[in-house]
């Protein structure tokens, strides 16, 4: 942030507050009003997250908070306290997401790709808690992110062909 | 799939290769315009018209200018060189001053140290108008009465075209038909709204960074408005998180290029989903006559097509997009006598542009509307009076147009004819539920590719052999999410005798890659293409003549000669500097008929639905549907399917539910929650993609661009299905429940019909 | 703007009484942050999220309670709702995403008011009453008294909502919850029907029926429940019946839809939902 932007911040209260993104702590001041969107990107530059219409219409916010899919466009920062927080980014620690990842790549379910993260943690959460969705649960776990690319086909493909029921994994 | 055809023996074109910038996008590393930001940024807000009309009387900046943390706020004053811009006619202000002509016109840019303040200085300016009545209605916009919202008066565009007579064959044809359609405002919601960055690079040049269809062309019009030299200019445009077309206008850039030249600061702009819907250009709604003639004998006589094309506020490409919808009013058939008349009109009812498909959606739909019910009076299959009526080369098209490039539409109407669809229609028509109503329906159509006569359309690529081995190709239009650059690696791959993993590229870079021309009109694949196939097809020339061979391989980095390890690419950098130029123009034809007019090169689709109808609640679902493209020769396969069906799913929301309304100049449904989108569940699994067997001499591999075919026949292939399922015709779009129970009830079912026991 | 995360429901009402009506109460922040004038002339946050008295769902015998702050995804993994109110489970199912679901409560959706609530309809069928509490005490409500207009609430300054108890569906019960969206997720409704009868005998009793998004606020039906109640239970009966809804809703129209095909679709989602339970073929 520049110095201008620190000392106006100054004027008004700020709540701090510690955040586990990805397993890392970051202890933050923040702004009641901020939305986890807005801090993930404008102040922890974890751009992975994106902004689609912040009004948890399109999805492509989506992160994992305490076990949970949300659309960060609609969690205050504050909310997010003390809370593990799983974006994009955290594919490095995670061995699900990375499968996910590879069967996007070979499915063909990424065309410009600004839905993708958001779709990605879409399956991950489906995938976390059900190992062996149906056609009909997958199309229903990610009917909270839109794609104007793919037309959703090969997104489900993908999901698919990494659950227990595929036969690619035999 | 293929139908039929012996292709020679290729390792990458047609085979499955994953997209190559697949990997940075699924681990959010990507960084799209929307991502970038420098630490001392001016964030930039903009103050756009209150009115859909109005007399601009005053701007009061004053009290804005005041609010701490206000670094710069710009208006008409402030523009150095023109205070306008627009891709074909330049009468879009970069900033408002006299007029504002629909409701997300600029009238100021605030830059500040943060959003919030620049949204602060926002409410602060004072704007003082002299509100006017908006024209809404364009057929009202042709009338004397009408205000002329331009110097030129309200029409934009005018063509009128005739062949043979027209009235003649009407009077003598057995049947004739006639309607007035109707096609809705659509919006492109491409995920990634208009953002970007601006600052100066290390060789002081401005640099633009926003998503954008191409870079070339926004450099000069960037040139015009800050009147600096194109050199002092650089724009990037790719990655876009989409764009569809609606990225082909400038959008941001105009108020970065400003606001940092003016504040030598980086700047940045990410406009908000509500302010990307009212500020940014839709779809065409356009109003249709057509009236056709047919005999029993099922041969077409004449057509007689009329289109107003409501283009808002500014031109853009609205005229060229007029000159589309007039030139695929016959669509794929041959119609011996013809008149057609458009009007691209000025109204100020939003700002309409370029939009997959470029004004020949609209024209479609009436058409493949108006051919099954031709077909079901007089009583002939839809699909054979389809056939029977199909343009063959050496016939001329509805504006007395030659077709001397490959025809698509036979290929895709046999294949439809052995298709599953087609040959099971019965049995999948078939419900066990009276409520339940089943129908199948079926388009054709096509897609001029490449610019058209009388403009510059033409593709530069450069490819370079870097000191660390890679091959580099540079091209200047951007990757929007359609796989291009996948493509050009497996063309250059292929070309070179060299993996995949030997190329790397950039692209939309004006900095370093040559022009490519747009990355519009479908011309990607086959331009460009083209352009990277010369490229490296010369580089591996020159590096025949450097060793003396006929050819080579490389493998792992090495070049082998008759299967002996020669030289290492790296080696062989540091001793030659190897770099190549590939360049195509896209033929044309040798007549014009208008800026762009005609095309000679056409890619063509087919489509057939299989969709159910709730007839207590009218709501339709796509339960099926086969995707026929005319793709030439096809790069890769999963790309095509890709494409094929995500332009299948923005059909679905084109016939059934997107509708951007604005009402009296206002824009109504500004956002996703009432803007309705397909998701996942309102979307079929079961599309399946055929790429008929066609090859495009022209192109050095035989290839045509597939962008806008994968759309452009789809809504008329569900409407036709609704009509199949439910006996009722409809002339507008989209066809909701709403407008489906309606007609419903109107046929008095009776309870006891529409019960299911 | 200060901000609060109290623990408990009596630091939630003392803090409230601290700024009235500078207080913004926050939740799943699901319909709030969609309005961009939320925060005006708001001192403090408070946000509910972290009371744990109000994160359960019981069974308390006669009656389920649901707290206020319990998320709707924690409704439709609930086997409690599942098994003891069929028409709120349903509901649930197609609100919103999976996403919004995780986060909008039970609490919000109600407070919010709107006439196209999806929680409404099913939870006034099942007779539902509110606890609502204040630093001025405790009292009860019946959520049909609660809602007067759209988006207006009968809860007295200050007051916050804490618990939702309703009936537990009974044996022999025909029950559903039927929605006609704009589409198949992220959908608001066009009209909704909530629907709930004794079939034990030839005749309907104890009929119950909401509709959602075609009025004001959700209405509840008079004479499509008294047809049902006063005629033995025949193909006849629902085509009546569903002709009494179709005169007893007052949808307008809007940017969604129109008045005329929601009246129809309350119609229709009867004669489709009901005819399923008739047990003779049609006439």
């Amino acid at each position: 942030m520049s110095i201008i932007e620190k000392s106006l911040s100054q004027k008004e209260d700020t709540v701090n507050i510690t955040l586990k993104i990805n397993k890392t702590e970051y202890n933050l001041d923040v702004k009641p009003t901020d939305t986890l969107l807005y801090t993930l990107r404008e102040v922890l530059n974890l751009t992975g997250t994106k902004y689609g219409c912040g009004e948890g219409e399109c999805g492509a916010c989506s992160v994992i908070m305490d076990g949970n899919l949300v659309n960060s466009c609609l969690v205050l920062t504050v909310q997010a306290d003390n809370k593990e927080v799983l974006t994009i980014e955290g594919y490095k620690n995670d061995e699900l997401i990375q499968k996910i990842q590879n069967a996007f790549v070979e499915k063909g379910a990424v065309q410009c790709g600004y839905c993708t993260p958001g779709m990605i943690m879409a399956a991950r959460y489906l995938l976390g808690n059900k190992n062996s969705p149906t056609t009909e649960e997958i199309k229903e776990a990610i009917s909270g992110n839109l794609c104007r690319c793919t037309g959703y086909v090969k997104i489900v493909d993908a999901v698919e062909s990494i659950t227990n029921n595929s036969s690619d994994e035999q | 799939m293929k139908v039929g055809a012996v292709m020679p023996e290729y390792k990458y074109i047609g085979k499955h290769i994953p997209r190559i910038d697949a990997n940075e996008k699924v681990t959010g590393s990507l960084l799209y315009p929307s991502d970038a930001h420098f630490e001392d940024q001016v964030h930039i807000r903009i103050l756009r018209s209150k009115y859909p009309y109005a007399r601009i009387l005053s701007i009061d900046t004053s009290e804005a200018e005041k609010l701490n943390g206000v670094i710069k706020i710009l208006t008409h004053k402030d523009v150095p060189g023109l205070n306008a811009f627009g891709i074909a006619v330049q009468d879009q202000p970069v900033f408002c001053h006299d007029f504002v002509r629909y409701q997300g016109d600029a009238i100021a840019a605030i830059g500040a140290v943060t959003e919030s303040v620049a949204q602060k200085a926002l409410e602060l300016i004072k704007v003082e108008y002299e509100v006017l009545t908006p024209i809404t209605d364009p057929k009202f916009a042709l009338t004397t009465n009408a205000p002329k919202l331009h110097k030129n008066g309200n029409i934009l565009n005018e063509k009128h075209f005739s062949k043979g007579d027209i009235n003649n064959a009407l009077k003598e044809s057995d049947y004739t038909f006639e309607h007035d359609y109707k096609t809705q405002r659509q919006e492109h919601a491409y995920l990634e709204t208009e953002a970007g960055v601006a600052y100066y690079d290390e060789q002081q040049r401005l640099v633009v960074h926003a998503g954008g269809q191409y870079p070339h062309r926004d450099v000069k019009q960037l040139s015009r408005i800050l009147n600096l030299p194109t050199e002092k200019i650089r724009v990037i445009n790719s990655p876009v998180g989409g764009g569809f077309g609606g990225k082909d206008e400038i959008t941001v850039q105009a108020y970065l290029a400003l606001m940092t030249h003016l504040t030598k600061r980086p700047s940045k702009i990410f406009l908000s989903r509500e302010e990307s819907f009212i500020s940014g250009g839709k779809r065409h709604p356009v109003e249709i006559t057509l009236k056709t003639g047919v005999n029993k004998d099922g041969k077409l006589t004449g057509m007689e097509f009329k289109a107003i094309s409501d283009t808002g506020g500014y031109a853009s490409l609205g005229g060229p997009i007029l000159n589309l919808t007039v030139e695929h009013s016959g669509g794929v058939y041959f119609f011996p006598n013809s008149s057609v008349t458009g009007y691209s009109v000025y109204t100020n009812s939003g700002y309409q542009v370029a939009f997959r498909g470029f004004g020949v959606p609209q024209s479609l739909f009436a058409l493949e509307t108006q051919m099954d019910e031709m077909a079901d009076t007089i009583g002939m299959d839809r699909l054979e009076f389809r056939r029977i009526n199909l343009l063959k080369k050496g016939q001329k098209g509805a504006i007395d147009n030659e077709f001397p490039l490959s025809i698509g539409s036979h290929a895709i109407v046999d294949a439809m004819a052995k298709g599953e669809i087609y040959n099971n229609r019965e049995a999948l028509k078939k419900t066990d539920c009276p409520y339940r109503k089943r129908g199948i329906g079926f388009s054709l159509g096509l897609q001029g590719a490449g610019l058209g006569v009388g403009l510059p359309d033409f593709a530069d690529t450069k490819i370079i052999l870097e000191k660390n081995g890679k091959f580099r190709f540079l091209v200047g239009t951007s990757e929007m999410g359609q796989g291009n650059a996948t493509c050009f690696a497996q063309i250059a791959a292929e070309q070179l005798h060299c993996e995949i993993s030997d190329i790397v590229y950039n692209l939309g870079d004006t900095g370093v890659c040559p022009d490519s021309g747009s990355a519009t009109a479908s011309r990607t694949i086959y331009a460009v293409g083209a352009s990277v196939y010369y490229a490296a097809k010369k580089m591996t020339e020159l590096i025949c003549s450097i060793f003396n061979c006929t050819t080579f391989n490389i493998k792992n980095g090495v070049i082998y000669i008759d299967n002996t390890p020669k030289i290492t690419l790296t080696e062989l950098a540091s001793k030659e500097k190897l770099e190549t130029t590939g360049e195509f123009v896209v033929p044309t034809a040798t007549e014009c008929l208008g800026d762009g007019l005609p095309h000679i090169l056409y890619g063509y689709s087919g489509h057939i639905a299989l969709v159910e109808i709730n007839t207590l609640t009218g709501e339709t679902e796509v339960l099926k549907a086969e995707c026929y493209i005319d793709a030439g020769t096809v790069i890769n396969m999963q790309g095509l399917e890709g494409q094929s069906e995500g332009g299948f799913i923005m059909g679905i929301g084109y016939a059934l539910t997107e509708n951007s309304i604005v009402q009296d100049g206002y824009y109504v449904n500004p956002r996703f929650a009432t803007y309705i989108l397909p998701t996942a569940l309102d979307s079929p699994l079961d599309i399946k993609t055929i790429a008929v067997d066609v090859y495009e001499d022209s192109h050095p591999l035989g290839s045509k661009g597939i962008g806008e075919v994968v759309f452009t026949t789809v809504a008329p292939a569900i409407t036709n299905a609704i009509t199949d399922a439910i006996g009722h015709r409809f002339y507008s779009l989209p066809v909701t429940p709403e407008n489906i129970l309606q007609v419903l009830e109107l046929q008095d079912k009776t309870m006891e019909d529409s019960l299911c026991l | 703007m200060k901000y609060y995360s109290p623990k408990t429901l009596e630091e939630t009402v003392n803090i409230i009484d601290e700024y009235k009506e500078t207080a913004a109460l926050v939740a799943g922040c699901t319909e709030v942050l969609n309005r961009n004038d939320f925060f005006n002339n708001k001192k403090a946050i408070i946000n509910t999220t972290e009371i744990q008295e109000i994160k359960q769902i019981e069974d308390l015998g006669y009656k389920i309670r649901i707290g206020a702050g319990v998320t709707f995804s924690e409704i439709l993994n609930s086997k409690i709702i599942q098994d003891y109110n069929l028409a709120l489970f349903n509901a649930v199912k197609v609100f919103g995403s999976t996403q919004i679901r995780n986060r909008a409560t039970i609490a919000g959706n109600i407070a919010n008011a709107s006439p196209a609530a999806d929680s409404l309809p099913p939870l006034i069928i099942s007779n539902a009453t509110l606890s609502l509490m204040s630093t001025q005490g405790k009292r009860e409500i019946k959520l049909k008294d609660l809602i007067y207009a759209p988006g207006k609430t009968t809860l007295k300054p200050h007051e916050i909502i804490t618990f939702i108890e309703f009936e537990k569906d009974k044996p022999q019960e025909i029950i559903f919850f039927r929605k006609i969206g704009t589409r198949k997720a992220l959908s608001i409704a066009k009209a909704s029907v909530a629907f709930k009868a004794n079939c034990s005998s030839e005749k309907l009793s104890n009929v119950n029926i909401a509709y959602g998004s075609v009025g004001p606020t959700v209405i509840i039906s008079k004479n499509a429940k008294k047809v049902l109640e006063k005629n033995v239970f025949n193909i006849n009966t629902v085509e009546h019946a569903s002709i009494a809804a179709f005169e007893e809703v007052s949808p307008i129209t809007d940017i969604r839809s129109t008045a005329s095909y929601r009246k129809i679709i309350i119609k229709n989602i009867l004669i489709e939902e009901l005819s399923r339970f008739c047990k003779e073929k049609p006439l």
